[in-house]
């Protein structure tokens, strides 16, 4: 009992958003049955969606690369006291840069596709320096300008697919990357693309950088406290600089790769708002490297799970939106159940327990 | 505080008992998912899927991919055919959806919108036996129908009666996100307008989306004040607000793609209209009959493909000479004595040929 309960207290925040997740779902489900909707159904053909077969299983594999990058992008800014709320815009440039360097180089294919996603990771990271320049030289909160910057990003490759760059036909796109410039599909008929195996680079290049060196250590004292850090004589302002540009680089590399593996073009609109759901990916996974990964399948298969239930159970996809909703309301909410949980696995001898897991 | 841990205790029991009462259900479900892919072997299917503008939630306000519907829907009662919508919510959702209403076998799959062109390109040749259908954009592939339309040529008409019925000799433009295919519309417009007046001022602007309501009210307002005494929207749900703002001041709108002229009766002028429910019922019979047209078959003026609504509320206010004027051009324009731009550069210096 004693094992149990310091097992369940010590992981008392993944269980806690477990627990969101699974009553968010709930919720979901009454308000089906309440429109008389059989959320059983609904489910059913909602798990068959996201993970039924090989098909779908790939297709939301191929979901959750984005959401996975840009999830660790938000996830590396967080961690240092940088909240980029400008993932969006980061990624649509890094995206149109990639897209651009993609069909303009003639390049082997070994050189051709780094190059291609370094060059969406650079323009992602230098358009995160901005709003770093403005936070850490002249106190502009992040949050604002991040948010604001969303927008000359946006307009700026409309502007450019629409005006600048020619192309034959109506859709509003630049052409399309060279073969080099492409990742491989690994299953034929589906999207999921080699992208996934840049998004597991990813997740272990910030898991080490952020717990195995020195230079994470220093970016998540920053993140603690700022003021503690910098009397400990860790450069708050070049951490944070590093972290921006961080963060915006790892969002430029998750458009490059959407680019690379998916649309083979900077298609205009092709970002259903990766950079504003990766926010919520980071902090549904805990601001953990791993945990973002968790979450952003979960989000994946939303996505995909959705569509298969929107065809044969009949929920029109307004609701899938309000699902979305549900799920982080909840996770968000998620510590009015903390006090609960801590009791449930609360006896007498917490203090033993507490006592041991803070050794 | 026990109150609210019994609270919790109680939801996550209830949660748990939801969930466990679904396993005996989800496999109860397979067995109606057998039926229907048994009766796949006779019934002709019919699957329509919508890019990111998805259906009208009312009748009222139906657009573009409504339109499809109502060709999908009328493949359903008059030739028997078993039908399903799929509606995309992002642009990564297209080619998945063609792949799944192909493997499902469905006979017909309709895109509706150009933002199926690159995933329509990469399905079809895997699906050689599925009959793709494609609205405003062609996909050069064997078993590909694409469908469009000269909406130049309709616009040009509607623009000739802007231009007869403006006091102002000014009128507006407004579009949804700025494309070629829009441009199509607007350069139309402008063109037709020069046509009955060469000194008209057309003004233009763009929402840059399709689906902001009071965006295209607003722009619609900034217009007005600058003299448009008429504006036509081609701008998806846009145009609703062009409407409002027309009823609220008391000028003239001009709907598209649908007739919206019962939206706000007598202050919506007509509406251009773009028959994609004709076009695609044409090609879906066509794939039931067995001579499935492929490759560009283009819906203009002559093919009845475009055109002006009845001006059920307006006719009144309309001059009959204006009207003969307009479709005098209509026929110049079959024949081929008007060559409608599709540019508005071209569309600037547009002179009607004599």
């Amino acid at each position: 009992m004693h094992t149990i309960r310091k097992f369940f207290l010590k992981r008392q925040p993944v269980f806690i958003t477990v627990i969101a997740v699974v009553l968010a779902f709930f919720v979901v489900g009454i308000i089906l049955a309440a429109t008389d909707r059989n959320p059983f159904n609904a489910v059913y053909y909602f798990v068959r969606g996201a993970f039924g077969n090989v098909v779908n299983t790939a297709d939301t594999i191929s979901r959750v690369i984005p959401l996975t990058i840009a999830g660790i992008a938000f996830l590396v800014g967080a961690q240092c006291a940088v909240f980029n709320v400008g993932i969006e815009g980061q990624l649509l440039l890094g995206a149109m840069a990639s897209a651009i360097v993609g069909y303009v180089v003639k390049l082997p294919a070994y050189l051709h596709l780094p190059l291609m996603l370094l060059s969406g990771a650079l323009v992602g990271g230098l358009y995160g320096l901005i709003p770093a320049w403005l936070k850490t030289k002249r106190g502009v909160n992040e949050i604002l300008s991040t948010i604001m910057l969303n927008y000359p990003a946006t307009y700026l490759t409309h502007f450019l697919v629409l005006k600048v760059i020619p192309i034959e036909g109506v859709v509003p796109a630049t052409p399309f990357i060279e073969d080099t410039a492409r990742l491989p599909i690994l299953i034929e008929g589906t999207q999921l693309h080699a992208g996934v195996f840049v998004m597991i680079l990813v997740v272990i290049f910030a898991y080490f950088l952020l717990y195995k060196t020195s230079l994470g250590y220093e970016m998540r004292a920053v993140g603690y406290n700022k003021t503690a850090a910098r009397f400990h004589g860790i450069p708050v302002e070049k951490r944070m600089n590093f972290a921006f540009f961080l963060s915006g680089a790892l969002a430029g590399l998750a458009g490059a790769v959407e680019v690379a593996g998916v649309h083979y073009r900077f298609l205009d609109q092709f970002s259903p708002g990766y950079g504003y759901d990766s926010i919520t990916v980071a902090l549904v996974g805990l601001l953990n490297p791993f945990g973002v990964v968790i979450s952003a399948t979960l989000f994946g298969a939303l996505k995909t799970g959705i569509l298969e239930m929107s065809v044969y159970s009949g929920i029109p996809r307004q609701l899938t939106t309000l699902i979305n909703g549900i799920v982080v309301l909840f996770v968000a909410a998620k510590d009015i159940l903390g006090g609960g949980y801590a009791r449930i696995f609360r006896g007498k001898d917490t203090y033993e327990a507490e006592k041991e897991i803070s050794q | 505080m026990n109150k609210k841990l019994y609270l919790v205790l109680s939801l996550v029991l209830v949660a748990t008992l939801a969930l466990t009462a679904c396993a005996p259900k989800e496999e109860a479900a397979p067995a109606e998912d057998v039926v229907e892919e048994a009766a796949d072997g006779d019934t002709f299917k019919v699957a329509m899927l919508t890019d990111l503008g998805g259906l009208a939630a009312s009748e009222e306000v139906k657009g573009f991919s409504d339109l499809g519907w109502d060709a999908v829907k009328q493949a359903e009662s008059e030739l028997g055919a078993e039908v399903t919508l799929l509606e995309a919510k992002e642009l990564a959702d297209l080619e998945p959806n063609l792949i799944k209403m192909a493997s499902e076998g469905y006979d017909v799959v309709v895109g509706v919108g150009y933002l199926f062109t690159d995933a329509m390109n990469a399905v079809a040749p895997q699906y050689p036996d599925t009959k793709f259908i494609i609205v405003d954009s062609t996909v050069d592939q064997p078993n590909v129908a694409s469908l469009v339309f000269a909406e130049e040529q309709g616009s040009f008409l509607v623009g000739a009666i802007a231009a007869g019925m403006s006091q102002t000799g000014t009128i507006g433009f407004i579009g949804g996100m700025e494309s070629a295919l829009i441009e199509k519309f607007e350069a139309g417009y402008i063109a037709g307008a020069r046509a009955i007046n060469p000194d008209i001022k057309v003004l233009s602007g763009y929402t840059g989306n399709f689906t902001d309501v009071a965006a295209g009210k607003e722009l619609t307002l900034t217009q007005y004040g600058q003299g448009a005494d008429i504006v036509y929207a081609a701008a998806g749900s846009c145009g609703l607000g062009t409407i409002e703002a027309a009823k609220d001041n008391g000028f003239y709108a001009i709907g598209v793609d649908t007739n919206q002229d019962g939206i706000a009766p007598g202050s919506v002028l007509t509406s251009m209209l773009k028959h994609v429910e004709v076009a695609v019922f044409n090609s879906i019979k066509g794939a039931y009959e067995g001579n499935f047209v492929t490759g560009i078959t283009t819906y203009d003026l002559a093919a009845g493909g475009v055109g002006y609504s009845p001006m059920e509320y307006t006719k009144d206010v309309v001059p009959a000479d204006l009207l003969t004027t307009v479709d005098g051009l209509a026929t110049r324009i079959i024949n081929g004595e008007i060559v409608v731009p599709t540019t508005v550069e071209e569309a600037n210096t547009f002179v009607l040929p004599e």
